[in-house]
C-alpha cells in the first residue's frame, strides 16, 4: 500500500534538552520564591519549609505567590516575577 | 503547510499506528491522505491550517488539518466533522479547562452534550442506549475528541496523564439529548441558543450513577429520589456543598412524570438546591465544617449539596420505555478556578 499515513500529532514530542540552571553554591544570603499550587494545607507546609530554609540555610528574602488553583498554570507575570526576583523557587505541595 | 507524513512503513498500518502510541488502545482508522481530503472536503469554507487554538497539557497546535487526520482515525465520516471540530474548540477554550482535566489524578472525561438539528442529519442515537455503544456517531465523534486529546494535547497514561484510574467515557462519553420526546426546552436553548442551531456543550464529568425509581408517580416523589441519589455518594461523600457542576440525565418516563405536574427544568433544579442539605449533627466525626464548607454552612448546621441550581444541567435521553436515570457529577467547578460548561456552534454550511 502506497498511500501516506498522516501524522495525527500536533505538538512536540521530542523536546530538545535543556541546560540545568546553574547550580547555587550556598543559600545564605539567597532570595527563595515560594510557589503554592494551591491545595489545601499547603501553606502550612511552605511556612515551615521557609522556616528551615532561614534558620537552618540562612535564606534571607521570601517571595510567596500563588497558582489560580490547582488545575491551572501560574498566570505568566507571577512566572516572570520569581524568575526575575529569585535565586531559587521551591514549588507544592501535592494533595 | 501540509501535515508531515510519519515516513514509517506502510505495509501493516493499524500496526504502525500502535506502534507510534497514537490511538486509544483500539485499532485505528489509517489516516492517509485521501481519507483525510475526505474529511477536509465537509468544511469548504475552513482554511486546513487554520490555527482553531492551543490545546493543553502539551499546547499541541489543534489545526484544523490535525484534527482531520485525528476524526479519519477515530472512524468519523466527513459529515460529523463539523461537530468534531466545534468539539475541538470547546476544548481549546481555558474556561473548560481541558489541561486541568487532562493531568487530574481524579476520573474524568469530557462529557460532550449535542443539540440541535445536527443529531437527526448525522444519525447521532438519543434514545435507547443513548449513553451507550452501538451507533457510529456517538462512539466515533467521541473518540475523536478523545484522539484530539492524546495527540495534539499530548495527555497519554504513564506520560503526562497519571489519573489514578481513568474513566471509561475517555474512548468515547456523548449523549445527544432526546429534544423529540423531551417535555420540555432542550440545553442549548437554556444556554441561550436558537432552538434551530446545532450545539455541542463539552462538560468535564466523572462518575455515571444509575438512579432507578419504577415507584414514585409525582414530580416531588421522584425528584427526591433523584436528591437522596446525588445526596449521597458522590464524588466526595464528606462533600457539603459540592464544589463541582452536576449532569443530570433524565430518561423520557421520569422526564413525562415530572412535567405531568406542571415542573419545569428549573422546578426540577430549585427543588433539589432546597432540598439536599445535610444536618450537621453537633458531635460528628466529620468535625466542624472548616474553609470552603464553612462559608457554605447556615449557623443552624445546615449544608446545601448544591451552591446554587445553576450548578445542575438538565437533559433528556434514553429510550421511551425504562424509569431509570443517570447523574453525572463534575470535575472541579469553575468556583475552584476549574472547568466551566462551554457551549459552541456547530456549523453545518
Amino acid at each position: 500500500m502506497a498511500d501516506d499515513i498522516l501524522d495525527p500529532v500536533g505538538f512536540e514530542s521530542e523536546v530538545p534538552p535543556k541546560p540545568m540552571a546553574k547550580r547555587l553554591g550556598t543559600l545564605g544570603g539567597k532570595t527563595v520564591g515560594i510557589l503554592d499550587i494551591g491545595f489545601p494545607n499547603g501553606a502550612v507546609f511552605l511556612d515551615r519549609v521557609e522556616e528551615v530554609l532561614k534558620s537552618r540555610y540562612g535564606v534571607a528574602e521570601f517571595v510567596r505567590r500563588a497558582k489560580p488553583s490547582p488545575a491551572r498554570p501560574a498566570d505568566d507575570e507571577v512566572r516572570k516575577e520569581l524568575i526575575e526576583a529569585c535565586d531559587a523557587i521551591v514549588e507544592g505541595t501535592s494533595s | 503547510m501540509a501535515t508531515a507524513t510519519t515516513g514509517i512503513a506502510q505495509d501493516d498500518p493499524i500496526e504502525m499506528l500502535y506502534q507510534r502510541g497514537v490511538t486509544d488502545g483500539l485499532p485505528a482508522v489509517p489516516p492517509t491522505r485521501e481519507r483525510v481530503d475526505r474529511m477536509l472536503g465537509s468544511v469548504p469554507w475552513r482554511r486546513h491550517d487554520e490555527l482553531i487554538g492551543l490545546l493543553g497539557p502539551q499546547m499541541g497546535r489543534a489545526t484544523v488539518e490535525k484534527v482531520a487526520v485525528n476524526a479519519v482515525m477515530a472512524g468519523c465520516k466527513p459529515e460529523y466533522f463539523p461537530v468534531v471540530l466545534a468539539g475541538v474548540e470547546g476544548l481549546c477554550d481555558t474556561a473548560f479547562c481541558a489541561h486541568g482535566l487532562s493531568i487530574t489524578l481524579m476520573s474524568g472525561a469530557p462529557l460532550a452534550i449535542i443539540n440541535g438539528p445536527v443529531r437527526n442529519r448525522i444519525g447521532l442515537n438519543s434514545g435507547h442506549n443513548a449513553l451507550g455503544h452501538g451507533f457510529r456517531a456517538n462512539a466515533t465523534i467521541g473518540r475523536a475528541l478523545r484522539l484530539v486529546t492524546m495527540n495534539i494535547g499530548g495527555a497519554r497514561p504513564h506520560g503526562v496523564t497519571k489519573a489514578t484510574l481513568g474513566h471509561p467515557g475517555q474512548y468515547s462519553f456523548l449523549v445527544a439529548e432526546n429534544e423529540e420526546v423531551s417535555p420540555w426546552e432542550p440545553l442549548h436553548v437554556e444556554r441561550g441558543f436558537r432552538k434551530d442551531d446545532s450545539v455541542i456543550t463539552l462538560f468535564g464529568g466523572t462518575g455515571f450513577f444509575q438512579v432507578v425509581d419504577f415507584g414514585s408517580n409525582s414530580a416531588e416523589r421522584l425528584v427526591s429520589t433523584i436528591g437522596g441519589t446525588m445526596g449521597g455518594g458522590i464524588n466526595n461523600y464528606r462533600e457539603y456543598p459540592l464544589m463541582s457542576d452536576t449532569v443530570l440525565v433524565l430518561s423520557p418516563e421520569h422526564a413525562r412524570t415530572i412535567a405531568r405536574d406542571g415542573w419545569s427544568k428549573r422546578d426540577v433544579r430549585n427543588y433539589l438546591y432546597e432540598t439536599v442539605v445535610r444536618q450537621q449533627p453537633p458531635e460528628s466525626i466529620l468535625g466542624p465544617p472548616r474553609g470552603r464548607a464553612a462559608k457554605w454552612t447556615s449557623a443552624d448546621g445546615a449544608a446545601r449539596k448544591f451552591r446554587s441550581p445553576d450548578t445542575i444541567i438538565v437533559v433528556v435521553a434514553g429510550g421511551t420505555a425504562g424509569r431509570l436515570s443517570a447523574v453525572i457529577p463534575g470535575w472541579v467547578s469553575e468556583e475552584l478556578a476549574g472547568s466551566a460548561p462551554v457551549s459552541k456552534l456547530i456549523r453545518l454550511e
